[in-house]
């Protein structure tokens, strides 16, 4: 290990950092750099919006591994699975393992990423209390017994609340969603969009408390039973929380890195640290956080392109659009779904389709696709664009394209 | 295997020859059935010298009328079925009870130009000869009274001159007060047809609006309302002064040129410049007219509902007349004033004295012989000796409680007479009402307490007459549904109960013909009487002669078995002398004269496509194409100062009753007139029924209203919104709240024009429409106040479409919508056409695999064939798994297949 090249280190095997590697490659950073990878968790690169999936067995590890150790070896970068790091050392550039171990750094990559909220409620310790983020949370509801007729309930009808829903339901378990809102997946969708979604997803057996909080957790070692905040009592068999993220940023802290929620960078990745940098989920800019893959994504073409020295745009925040699939529908969503404005809804039910899109002074505010979002693509540019949408081609808006330039004609 | 044999097909069945029912043309039709099922095909009939072959589009449409739909088809008492037997007894013992307890004037009879003159026979006969009164009125009352007694004051009798030939003989047409493109179109295709073949031929048409019958005309005179008897009492000062009268024929065949002519020096006499402006016309094109008139022999002066329907509509008629007597133009080839009617048997009505002013066959109460002659040619046991009550009198004297007992037959006066909420509510309030009606659920049906079902037209037979006095056969091609009878079996039924059993045992319409042809031969001979209405040349006509018969004009005698065409030649008249009489004539100005309140003249008149009520024609979506809704016509500068633009829905209210329609600008009009259609009914508009702006005006002589001058005041009536709606469930109802509606029936769907002043409000709606439930599809637009919604059935066709916006145009292009209703499940396209109002077939990308960049799987199996083998080449050529990457094990997948 004899090379004069400097040491790239990269703390996190995420979709953050896997992009990143992927326009490392693209720029021929092995060349530069001597670049290690280190997961905490043991498989390589998996893609974790497909844990549902994993859940539900639909998909297997290896079919959504994009990054296996095998590419990493190809690619001539070290990659040290299942390592933890507990400490950096800013000053002397250096990082040290759970196990002890020593690495320096010339550049230090952190792609921490986040972790689930933790409910504050007595119990929330129990046995069957889970999380739904990486492969462990995924073998540990895998265990869980199908044959036995007590729920499990997620608390939230957020985007991870509903994936873990449907891959428990897909194993055959019997699922109650409780959440907060009056209705699903309140961050992206309108009240029309959420009753429709929630209505597909009750036809596939999922159950819907709305408009509840938990209030208790019942059980001494395993969890048994919960008790809602309007005094209804439901035995269960396990609970997932899926309340919302929060930055892992811990080892940042520690390090004596500026920190808020998340690790404070700046519009190039940088952190209040020379030499390291931060993005993904476990970063924060302008005192906004990141859960979606869109912006995550940018930031990897940009950090690739700092460390790589080539002349690159500056990070910014920007509107980003929600793409998903959720019990199999397709779901679209961008800006405020509760967006005042001029509105257009085109509705088919019987299709599972809903679409509204909110003009302001005639430029696309806002957008919710669900069923076919064909289509979704052209709306979200036609707002990055601020395209001013004449009167006569408004409606024509909600039937994609095509329509929309016969309405101009 | 033996040889396959085909099946062989039924012999096509002969078409049947009979006579359209609809206007005073009286075109010969050929029903042909189609093979498949109850069907018929309407073509016109060569042999028919009404038309030669042609049918005009309602003719060419009466195969599409036939379905039962809305028949009448049970007889009913208070809206209880009843037997056959059970109605004739309540009917008859109904009349008797009046006549006992109030006398026979307490009875009337509402009748109708749609009658056959069979039919018409006995319900004369019934009640004049046997009930003892003469309230019979007939609808055509409202369309050529005053025609009759115009002809009957000059010639004394009621004989139209001239054939249709003479409209392709003359060399000058002059058209006053008929728009008869729309109205007689067959004549109107004869008469420019002949133009076409000689362009010398010269077109005046004398009307205050520009219609489509001035396409024709060389010259359009567009008089100010009401002025026609002034322009034509010029007119005869002009050929007077300018030495163009027939000094000849005025000598020896008329009397009254010299009063008539003073008359008509003394009002309109004047220099040319005057008489111009007091008719609203440009002097030289009045000159131009008049110049025409006088140096062309063969002239015909063709005049409808514009001249009749007025308060001196008798008047006017004879200052037509007038001036075709003082130039000799009458009995000769190419002239003569010719009035056409506007009903199918309205001639017939005349014939056998249908009119309350008329006694029989061309025979008057004036004359005490004729009643006499009648009565011991009936052996009627109590007959009427004066006339009875004209239609407004009669529903007059309905409505002050005199008359208790009204039978009405084949018409629909709640719509069609003037002053109609006054009808409405005459008939509410009367004792008994009897309406023999075709339909179930008319304005007049509403308000009858027992109702006999009709036979239809193609149900029926018997002659008519139409306007060129042809009689002709109208045949019946197939049974009648139901308990339907003809109106004459229900008439003799009801007599025969009232014990008139004798005079009343008809088997056959032919035996009712036969003894109409009697009377009209009675003691006409020229030496006791001499009448025109002769057919005494069909006295020994078989039972078969008269199945077929073909279309004769009358007079029908020994002398002229074949009928005479024209009448008049010798110069003789049916007067006492013999002389035709010309008429004094004092131009007289419309009832109503506009005011700061009422600024506006309403004239009414027909559409091109639809039929009086629109019982028939509205059975075919086909006839609503033309206008589906009542329309104000308005001229562009009014609407411009109304603030209405084309579309916008008005109110025109008059002092009787209010309307509400849409505005069709129509710079034909003059500005301060404006026009509406007389066609829309209570069943279909909820605010389209004209005639109750109308008030009861009538020519004194000869009792027709003046329904064609009528002054109104114009607001916008604000609609919050617009709406169409479409739907399955024909016995849809707005909820009584909405502002607005017109019903119009499509092949697959009844259409609903809708609107309100109050926004639309979809809960609102949906609460009033419980049955539909939630829409399965929706489009809207807050900003523009646009919504779709459809309403989808469990296998995906439509049940339900309505479109809502702030405003609509009046051709709605949306008449693809009904067409989807014939599906049995819409496609995602079609879906989409139907909220996006644009069929466009979008590219199928198949089930979508990358979300992020939607790409779908026919995209992907493409590339595949093009050789992408791997996730990565896949990615390369179509972006797909190059974003979030979620879709990479299934393109995976997809690739491994």
């Amino acid at each position: 290990m004899s090379s004069a090249k400097p040491k790239l280190c990269i703390i996190g095997l995420g979709m953050a950092s896997m992009r990143l590697l992927d326009e490392l490659v693209k720029h021929r950073a092995t060349e530069q750099y001597d670049i290690a990878v280190f997961s905490a968790e043991a498989p390589a690169g998996y893609n974790r919006i497909m844990l549902s999936y994993l859940l539900t067995g639909e998909q297997t590890l290896a079919s959504v591994t994009s990054h296996t150790p095998e590419w990493f070896a190809q690619q001539g970068i070290d990659l040290h699975l299942g390592v933890k790091v507990t400490a950096i050392d800013t000053t002397q550039q250096r990082f040290t393992t759970e196990t002890g171990e020593v690495f320096c750094y010339d550049r230090l990559v952190l792609a921490t990423g986040s972790n689930a909220s933790r409910i504050a409620l007595p119990g929330a310790d129990l046995a069957g209390v889970h999380c739904f983020r990486d492969l462990q949370d995924v073998a540990q509801l895998n265990d869980l017994a199908v044959q036995d007729a007590r729920p499990v309930m997620v608390l939230g009808a957020g985007l991870l609340g509903l994936e873990a829903a449907y891959g428990l339901a897909g194993k055959g378990h019997r699922v109650m969603v409780v959440h907060r809102s009056d209705r699903i997946l309140s961050q992206q969708l309108d009240a029309m969009a959420g009753r429709l979604l929630q209505k597909a997803m009750e036809q596939q057996g999922i159950e819907f408390v709305l408009q509840r909080q938990l209030a208790e957790i019942q059980g001494t070692h395993q969890i048994e039973a919960v008790r809602l905040n309007q005094g209804e009592a439901f035995e269960v068999k396990a609970l997932i929380t899926a309340v919302g993220i929060q930055p892992n940023s811990e080892l940042a802290k520690q390090a004596g890195l500026l920190v808020n929620r998340g690790i404070v960078v700046n519009n190039a990745l940088e952190t209040s640290q020379p030499a390291i940098y931060a993005l993904g989920e476990c970063c924060e800019f302008e005192q906004q956080t990141f859960g979606l893959v869109a912006p995550i994504y940018r930031q990897a073409t940009i950090l690739a392109a700092t460390l790589m020295q080539l002349p690159t745009r500056p990070f910014e925040h920007q509107l980003s659009a929600t793409r998903l699939k959720v019990s199999g529908i397709e779901v679209f969503s961008f800006g405020d779904p509760n967006q005042l404005g001029d509105q257009l809804v085109l509705q088919d039910p019987s299709l599972g389709l809903y679409r509204k899109v909110v003009l302001v002074d005639g430029v696309i505010q806002s957008a919710i696709l669900l069923g076919n979002t064909q289509d979704a693509n052209w709306l979200f540019e036609l707002h990055q664009q601020q395209i001013k949408i004449d009167n006569s081609q408004r409606s024509a808006l909600l039937f994609g394209e095509a329509y929309y330039e016969r309405a101009a004609a | 295997m033996g040889r396959a044999a085909l099946a062989s097909r039924p012999a096509e069945s002969a078409p049947v020859k009979t006579t359209c029912p609809y206007c005073g043309v009286g075109c010969g039709v050929l029903m042909q059935p189609k093979s498949e099922g109850e069907s018929w095909q309407a073509i016109g009939d060569a042999s028919h010298p009404a038309n030669f072959g042609k049918l005009c589009v309602k003719g060419s449409a009466l195969g599409e009328t036939l379905d039962l739909t809305g028949r009448l088809l049970e007889p009913k008492i208070k809206g209880q079925t009843v037997s056959v037997e059970q109605a004739c007894q309540a009917v008859a013992e109904g009349l008797s009870r009046v006549i006992q307890q109030y006398g026979p004037d307490a009875v009337a009879f509402y009748v109708s130009g749609q009658l056959l003159t069979e039919d018409y026979y006995v319900a004369n006969k019934l009640i004049k000869g046997f009930i003892g009164t003469a309230n019979i009125d007939t609808n055509s009352r409202l369309c050529m009274a005053s025609a009759v007694v115009g002809y009957k004051r000059a010639f004394g009798a009621d004989a139209v001159p001239c054939s249709y030939e003479d409209l392709e003989q003359a060399d000058l047409l002059v058209l006053v007060g008929s728009n008869a493109a729309w109205a007689h179109p067959i004549l109107y295709q004869r008469m420019a047809q002949a133009k076409r073949e000689q362009p010398h031929k010269k077109v005046v048409v004398i009307d205050p609006r520009r219609t489509a019958t001035c396409d024709l005309a060389d010259l359009h005179l567009a008089i100010k309302p009401g002025t026609d008897a002034l322009l034509f009492n010029g007119l005869l000062a002009y050929l007077a002064k300018h030495n163009h009268l027939d000094t000849e024929f005025i000598i020896e065949h008329t009397e009254g040129l010299v009063l008539a002519l003073d008359q008509a020096e003394q009002t309109a006499g004047h220099d040319l410049t005057q008489l111009a402006q007091a008719c609203g016309v440009d002097e030289a094109d009045l000159t131009q007219f008049f110049d025409w008139f006088a140096n062309t022999l063969r002239t015909v002066s063709f005049y409808s509902q514009g001249v009749n329907q007025s308060t001196s509509g008798v008047d006017k008629s004879n200052a037509i007349i007038n001036v075709h007597l003082a130039t000799g133009r009458i009995g000769k080839v190419g002239a003569g004033p010719f009035s056409i009617t506007g009903q199918p048997n309205a001639m017939g009505g005349r014939e056998v004295g249908g009119l309350a002013n008329q006694l029989a066959a061309h025979m008057d109460f004036n004359q005490p012989e004729s009643i006499d002659r009648v009565a011991r040619f009936w052996r009627a046991p109590k007959m009427a000796q004066q006339n009875g009550l004209k239609a407004v009198e009669l529903f007059e004297a309905v409505h002050r409680g005199e008359i208790k007992a009204i039978w009405i037959m084949h018409t629909n006066p709640v719509v069609s007479m003037p002053d109609a909420d006054f009808v409405r509510d005459a008939l509410q309030a009367c004792e008994l009402v009897i309406v023999s009606d075709n339909m179930a659920d008319t304005d007049t049906t509403r308000c009858a307490d027992i109702l006999l079902p009709a036979a239809s037209w193609g149900e029926k037979d018997g002659t008519v007459t139409n306007s060129d006095r042809h009689i002709s056969r109208q045949r019946a091609f197939r049974s009648a549904p139901g308990l339907a009878q003809a109106d004459w079996w229900w008439i003799c039924q009801v007599a025969q109960k009232m014990g008139f059993t004798e005079a009343f045992n008809y088997q056959t319409p032919y035996q009712i013909f036969m003894e109409h042809v009697a009377l009209s031969a009675f003691e006409n001979d020229g030496v006791i009487s001499r009448r025109d209405f002769d057919l005494s040349g069909l006295l020994s006509l078989s039972e078969q002669d008269y199945q077929q018969f073909a279309p004769t004009p009358w007079p029908i005698t020994a002398k002229q078995p074949q009928g005479q065409a024209r009448l008049f030649a010798d110069g003789q008249f049916f007067t006492a002398n013999r002389r035709a009489k010309l008429i004094p004539i004092t131009p007289q100005s419309p009832k109503e004269t506009p005011s700061p309140l009422y600024p506006f003249v309403l004239n009414t008149g027909r559409y091109r496509d639809q039929w009086h009520s629109m019982t028939r024609t509205a059975k075919t979506p086909r006839l609503l194409q033309h206008r589906d809704e009542p329309r104000l016509s308005l001229h562009p500068d009014d609407a411009k100062n109304l603030g209405l633009a084309q579309g916008d829905l008005a109110r025109v209210g008059s002092r009787l009753a209010q309307v509400v329609m849409p505005v069709e600008l129509d710079a034909g009009l003059v500005t301060g007139q404006v026009f509406a259609p007389i066609h829309w009914t209570g069943v279909y508009a909820k605010h389209g029924r004209v005639d109750s702006l109308i008030p009861s005006h009538t020519d004194p002589l000869s009792g027709q209203p003046e329904s064609k001058h009528a002054v109104v005041t114009i607001q916008a009536w604000s609609a919050a919104y617009r709406a169409g709606f479409w739907t399955k469930d024909t016995a849809w109802q707005p909820d009584d709240a909405l502002g607005y509606w017109v019903k119009v029936p499509k092949a697959n769907a009844m259409f609903w024009h809708l609107a309100d002043k109050k926004a639309f409000d979809l809960a609102h709606w949906q609460s009033a429409n419980p049955q539909l439930g939630d829409p399965d599809l929706r489009l809207e637009d807050s900003a523009l106040g646009t919504a779709r919604f459809a309403w989808l059935d469990a296998q995906g066709g439509l049940k339900a479409v309505l479109f809502v916006a702030p405003s609509v145009d009046l051709q709605a292009p949306y008449d693809w919508v009904s067409g989807l209703f014939d599906q049995l499940s819409l496609s995602q396209n079609e879906r989409y056409s139907l909220l996006s109002g644009m069929a466009i077939e979008q590219e199928d990308v198949g089930a979508i695999i990358c979300s992020c960049f939607q790409v779908g799987d026919k995209t992907l199996r493409v590339a595949m064939a093009q050789g992408c083998d791997t996730v990565q080449k896949l990615g390369e050529k179509t972006c797909a798994g190059t974003n979030c990457g979620s879709c990479i094990p299934e393109l995976k997948a997809l690739l491994a297949l």
